[in-house]
């Protein structure tokens, strides 16, 4: 049985999105666990990480979501588990994953020290199941290059190994091929794939945004797939709205305030993904019926625009198994990767 | 006696010669109306108008003058009140227009400035004038052909109330008095209330309201009136204050015309939806005598329109009389062998005015009936004269013993009888329903009248601890209270709360939620986050442990993702009630009226079905009861389908707590619990949830 502990220098670098993409290539049965949940979703009292539901339902995993973190929080984790303890408890539940699986993904923590204080960072975690790590990185050349410099001297001090690197998110993978690569592995990182940005998996769903606001649907529901690639805040009248050009590009997520009939009913009009109404006001009867006919998802929040301008701005798009289209861009993305150094392993 | 009501003297400042001018027009309805007193125009120009001397200035009358009337233009009217305070002037009643109501509150506030060093008072400005059954003055612009009665009629809107005169006089409807107040730069309503309090030739107060300057004593006065007094309101302006913004419940329902409603029914006031309704009511408390009790009957000639007056009396809380025994003693002699002596009596189509003579005088003669409702519909039985003399001689009959409305339905015959009826000052009405709101307004004041009045306590105990809680959310410039102080605050009222801790981290959690004992309920502590619920900051029913340590890391980490700036102050565990009814209780410093408490049924559909009243607010035992039998859940709160009836009196105790709080503790801009769980009767309430805004900080 093979295990791998993907862990990332900073948050949102693509682990998860790692963990399925290279899942879906390689065979035999898989195991994946995250010890230290993040993207928490809450439901009927039971607590569980949105990447483990996504990893688990896209590679087949058969355990219950919530069994595969042991906590959400540092608090938890302290009151619960020592130094010792926490070790333990990772092993444990390692132990009971791994069962009949021939590859183990262990997701890391949010970032390289997420988690440190109470022994669960990624590092931490590699060292108590004697696991290599993979290293997922993404951003700017200049902080990934200090973050592998870094990210090395961590494994070294625990004593883990970093088998080599998957360079994410990259706008030009020929220049990065032809000019970072080797000052990569001049550090003694191993430099396993280097992939393009995937914009599938940028684009958000009016679903996503009733979920991560929270917002109520009110209306609309059959156009909750549809998918958001711009947001315009109609604050100003209909006459200076209808003017400006990002109120007439596509797909579209309107935020106004509830009792702003003319804005709605003209964004209703438009092609227009979803409307955000601020401040609790439910609209009149006529233009909920309207946005059922349409198609177009009326989400309605208790907070003011300019909260809820910041609240929207905050959504980071989650990869979900749900989204068949990210999901086929994933795999294509990871087509070309090569995967022979997990047979070396 | 009242200088304003019945001046000695009266000088008109702006009198003029040109009939077309008001200052004309006041000085022929003073004359005309036949005013005893003294009156002395004043114009610059001097001469004479209609016989009396004009005088050049106000100085040159050689005689006191109790009211000056000022119809000069806005820009003169200062220095005028100022020639009045110093001739000694006891009352100006400014007739001109163009301060507050244009904006120019400078000039109107330099104005009273002035009287009241003077100790002299203002009526107006921007008024049409006054007019006295009793001193014969009419020192109004309006009609002059006013019929001297019992109704006074008060009213902020000039225009309206001297149509209101023309209506009086045409409908031949008696007036003691009229009072225009304008823009109440100094007299306003309540100190004419309390006037008319103690004026004997004023039955009825009728009064036409827009808004109010100083509601809370606009109410105090009501509250000393209105067992004097029958008051027939026509508030103007229902539509309700921002709901938007208001960041409660009890703020976003109490619109102002709720809050009035609810205020009202407090203090017997009677209300009309419009001026027709207005008079007719006014009109009928000011010629009715007071009824005995309760039985009514309603003596018909038409099954239908006896069905549908039986509906008009179950709208408007008229009850009608139902012993059918002694229905049957009564009756059974005058009514036909296919009429009906239930009631409504039927004497069916074919009845003869001998018929309704007869069974009026049955319900005049027996003890047990206490009034009565005789409806008419056109046959050709009766003659237009037949129905006049029944009307008339009936009216006068029962005018000193019980109360009777005739209602009269058919064609020209009736319309010409009516119209007779009505030279001659006898009220009928052609709409069955407006006859029976008119008997229903005397009900709400007979049984007003019939309720011993209990004076709320106003005492607060613990007042000190809690100013204290207050004070410290004011140093940390807060205008919310923390929920836990908020549970404090309600503790030391005396109010009943579940068990609760705030907890710091996961380890006092788990500690509390065992001490308190499962289930418990979580809740994010944290005045930058004002929808708990909506930001994942609230979870319920937790069972065990591992469930509150869930509970736990969710509510903490929702409140980083959505309000990464909030100061969380930790997480509050508290007990998990058992389900009760969930009832409403709030008290709020509405901006007009002051201190309110409303009541209604709680929970999240609150303002959905919006089934609250309020209340000005402190409230006694027996207006916190009458608060919940108000509401249309108060029959959950009985118990349906074999429920057992709910602890209504400790409901009622909870509002009169709330009520001593915010009406004791200004500092409080709303205290809202919600829900205010109810249990069976003897077991209890329990304050789930409160929210207490303070006002603003300046």
């Amino acid at each position: 049985m093979k295990k791998i502990v993907v862990a990332s220098a900073r948050e949102g670098a693509g682990k998860t999105t790692a963990v399925i993409g290279i899942g879906r290539k390689v065979s035999g049965k898989i195991g994946y666990m995250k010890p230290f949940g993040d993207r928490i979703y809450y439901h009927k009292k039971r607590l569980w990480d949105y990447d483990s539901v996504a990893v688990a339902k896209t590679l087949g995993i058969s355990e219950a979501p919530e069994k595969l973190s042991i906590g959400f929080e540092h608090s938890k984790l302290m009151y619960m588990f020592d130094r010792e303890g926490i070790a333990k408890k990772v092993r444990e539940l390692f132990e009971e994953i791994s069962t009949g699986k021939d590859m183990v993904f262990i997701e890391g923590s949010k970032d390289m020290n997420y988690g440190a204080s109470v022994n669960l960072d990624s590092f931490s975690v590699a060292r108590y199941l004697q696991s290599s790590m993979l290293m997922i990185f993404s951003g700017k050349e200049e902080d990934i290059f200090d973050d592998i410099v870094r990210c090395k001297e961590l494994a070294e001090m625990k004593g883990v190994k970093i088998v080599g690197a998957i360079i994410n998110k990259v706008r030009d993978v020929n220049e990065w091929k032809e000019i970072h690569v080797q000052r990569v592995e001049k550090e003694g990182i191993h430099v396993l794939g280097i992939l393009p940005e995937i914009k599938e998996l940028s684009t958000i769903t009016a679903e996503f945004v009733a979920d991560q606001l929270p917002a109520k649907v009110l209306a609309g529901e059959k156009g909750l797939h549809n998918e958001i690639e711009n947001i315009f805040i109609g604050a100003m009248s209909v006459s200076a709205a209808i003017k400006n050009p990002l109120f007439n590009k596509k797909k579209k997520l309107i935020l106004t305030s509830g009792d702003r009939t003319d804005m709605v009913l003209t964004a209703l009009r438009e092609d227009t993904s979803c409307i955000v109404l601020t401040n609790n006001i439910i609209p009149p009867a006529r233009i909920r019926e309207m946005a059922d006919e349409k198609g177009i998802p009326l989400l309605l929040t208790p907070w003011d625009t300019y909260t809820s301008a910041k609240k929207l701005e905050n959504i980071k798009p989650w990869i979900s198994e749900k989204n068949e289209k990210k999901m086929r861009a994933v795999e294509t993305a990871f087509e070309s990767l090569d995967t022979s150094w997990i047979m070396n392993m | 006696m009242n200088s304003l009501f019945e001046p000695h003297s009266i000088a008109v400042i702006g009198a003029s010669k040109n009939p077309g001018k008001i200052g004309y027009k006041i000085v022929e309805n003073i004359v005309k109306g036949g005013y005893k007193g003294k009156v002395y125009p004043v114009n610059p120009k001097g001469g004479t108008l209609l016989d009396l001397p004009i005088h050049a200035d106000l100085k040159d009358i050689n005689d006191e003058v109790d009211v000056a009337i000022i119809t000069i233009p806005a820009d003169s009217v200062y220095e005028a009140v100022c020639a009045c305070a110093e001739k000694k002037v006891k009352y100006c009643i400014i007739i001109s227009s163009g301060f507050a109501e244009v904006g120019n509150r400078e000039e109107e506030e330099k104005i009273v400035a002035v009287a009241r060093k003077h100790g002299m008072r203002i009526l107006g400005p921007n008024v049409f004038g006054i007019y006295v059954s009793k001193s014969q003055l009419n020192a109004t612009f309006g009609p002059q052909n006013i019929h001297p009665g019992t109704i006074a009629i008060v009213t902020q809107s000039g225009a309206l109330g001297i149509a209101m005169i023309g209506k009086s006089a045409s409908d031949n409807i008696g007036i003691s008095s009229v009072i225009s107040v304008g823009n109440k730069a100094d007299i306003d309503e309540a100190w004419i209330l309390d006037y008319l309090k103690d004026d004997e030739t004023t039955q009825v107060i009728l009064m036409y309201v827009e808004g109010f300057k100083n509601g809370e004593k606009f109410i105090e006065s009501l509250k000393r009136v209105s067992p004097k007094k029958h008051i027939v309101t026509i508030k103007a302006g229902k539509s309700k204050r921002g709901a938007i913004a208001a960041a409660s419940h009890t703020g976003s329902l109490a619109g102002s015309d709720n809050v009035f409603e609810g205020i009202a029914t407090q203090l017997g006031i009677l209300r009309a939806e419009n001026i027709r309704e207005a008079f007719e009511k006014s009109r009928f408390l000011a010629e009715s005598i007071f009824p005995t009790g309760e039985n009514t009957v309603v003596i018909t000639n038409g099954g239908g329109i006896g069905v549908m007056c039986a509906d008009a009396c179950e709208s408007y809380g008229v009850k009608l009389f139902s012993d059918m025994n002694m229905l049957k003693d009564i009756f059974e002699d005058v009514v036909p062998d296919f009429g009906s002596y239930r009631n409504p009596v039927d004497l069916t189509g074919q009845a003869t005015v001998e018929d309704y003579q007869k069974a009026l005088e049955k319900a005049l003669d027996s003890e047990a009936v206490h009034s009565v409702i005789a409806l008419y519909c056109e046959t050709a039985v009766f003659t237009q004269q037949d129905i006049v003399t029944l009307v008339k001689e009936y009216s006068e009959m029962f005018k000193k013993k019980k109360p009777i409305v005739f209602s009269l339905f058919g064609g020209e015959k009736i319309d010409k009888a009516t119209a007779q009826l009505q030279a001659e000052g006898i009220k009928s009405f052609d709409e069955v329903y407006d006859a029976v709101a008119s008997m229903g307004a005397l009900y709400k004041r007979y049984r007003f009248m019939q309720t011993e009045r209990e004076e709320p306590d106003n005492s607060l105990e613990n007042e000190k601890a809690i100013r204290k809680i207050i004070q410290d959310a004011k140093k940390e410039k807060r205008n919310v209270l923390l929920p836990h102080e908020a549970k404090e605050l309600l503790k030391l009222v005396g109010i009943e709360i579940p068990n609760y801790r705030v907890a710091r981290n996961l380890n006092e959690a788990v500690m509390y939620a065992e001490e308190i004992g499962y289930p418990v309920a979580m809740k994010i502590v944290s005045e930058d986050i004002i929808h708990k619920t909506e930001a994942g900051g609230v979870a319920l029913d937790l069972e065990d442990a591992e469930e509150v340590m869930n509970a736990y890391q969710a509510i903490v980490k929702n409140a980083a993702a959505h309000f990464p700036d909030a100061r969380i102050r930790g997480v509050e565990i508290s007990q998990m009630l058992a389900k009760g009814v969930e009832t409403i209780v709030g008290g709020t410093q509405e901006p007009t009226f002051g201190p309110v408490v409303m009541f209604g049924l709680g929970g999240i559909y609150v303002e959905a079905f919006g089934d609250v009243t309020f209340r000005a607010a402190p409230v006694s035992q027996k207006d916190a009861r009458q608060m919940i039998e108000e509401t249309a859940s108060s029959s959950i709160l009985h118990g349906v389908r074999g429920e057992k009836r709910r602890d209504m009196e400790k409901i009622a105790e909870t509002i009169v707590k709330l009520g001593k709080l915010i009406s004791r503790v200004r500092e409080l801009r709303d205290v809202e619990i919600n829900p205010l769980m109810v249990y069976g009767y003897g077991e209890g309430v329990k304050a789930v949830d409160v929210r207490i805004l303070l006002r603003d900080i300046k």
